[in-house]
């Protein structure tokens, strides 16, 4: 059953209906739709690149901000929308990749201020540029991976 | 490997190899990500030419460079020169006391997302060696 009780007397039906979502939504980030394993790889990449030169070439910690916005970029993602697999960049900034082949890839990499570089091959074009991340998913964005 | 009196320009067909120590840098079907030729924290990406390196030098060079920060050797990423050539790049040779076989990429432009184009084709280009004993050989995680 999804819908909850009001825990206080003062709850409106509103905050009932926001409370029945959210607890929806969870259940929905929880199964296949969701996009859990991308939140679980950014812990782990994450915690892998936590100090300086972590790939043995000078790279520098990954930037909490870095982890903070991409894991909101993750969230911001519909339900069923393919996930992106994380890593991260020897300028501490975390990556999200979505991937077919070597020639139909698309890498983005998330500024700890909030903008969005990417750079993905299409088959025999290919696209980069600078996206600025709102909190919601960029439609931009969202194009680029359904093109691939 | 070289004599490190001795070191010739790098010629395009040549092979160089670049030293993967964060297994992340490697996808499960054992492609390379674009990360692996980001360069970062000098403008130039350090490479180690095959030229007149046995396989046991070449790996060896790969073990200290791991070792020096106690981390593990995944593997290492091959490619030809040309590859960087024709991403508009150019390969020094910049010997080192402790690898005359060692050179740089340079010329990478300063934006972003440049970069990341030129790394993308690069990566699709080059070939994942995994060390003998790697980890790598085996992935668990995904991509």
């Amino acid at each position: 059953m999804l819908l909850t009780e009001p825990s206080t007397t003062h709850d409106t039906f509103a905050d009932l209906i926001d409370r029945t979502a959210s607890v929806s939504r969870d259940r929905l980030w929880d199964s296949t739709l969701g996009h859990d394993d991308a939140i679980n790889e950014l812990i782990t990449v994450t915690s892998a690149c936590r100090k300086d030169d972590w790939d043995a070439h000078g790279a520098s910690a990954v930037h909490p901000d870095s982890v903070t916005l991409c894991y909101r970029v993750i969230k911001s993602l519909p339900l069923g929308f393919p996930s992106p697999t994380i890593g991260a960049e020897p300028d501490g900034q975390v990556t999200l990749e979505w991937y077919k082949s070597t020639s139909r890839v698309l890498s983005v990499s998330v500024d700890p201020v909030g903008l969005l570089h990417y750079a993905g091959l299409f088959g025999r074009s290919k696209h980069y540029g600078t996206i600025t991340f709102t909190g919601q998913a960029p439609d931009q964005l969202m194009k680029l991976v359904q093109d691939l | 490997v070289l004599d490190p009196l001795h070191v010739p320009a790098v010629a395009p067909e040549e092979q160089l190899a670049r030293y993967i120590v964060a297994s992340g840098q490697v996808r499960a079907d054992r492609t390379l990500r674009p990360e692996a030729f980001i360069p970062y924290s000098h403008v130039e990406l350090s490479v180690t030419r095959h030229l007149a390196a046995t396989h046991d030098e070449l790996w060896q060079v790969g073990l200290e460079v791991a070792a020096e920060r106690a981390s593990s050797l995944h593997g290492r990423a091959d490619t030809a020169a040309l590859t960087y050539i024709s991403e508009g790049l150019n390969v020094e040779a910049v010997p080192l006391p402790t690898n005359s076989n060692h050179a740089d990429v340079v010329g990478w432009p300063a934006d972003k997302p440049s970069q990341k184009i030129k790394a993308l084709e690069i990566a699709k280009r080059a070939t994942f060696v995994p060390t003998p004993t790697s980890p790598v050989a085996s992935p668990s995680h995904r991509g």
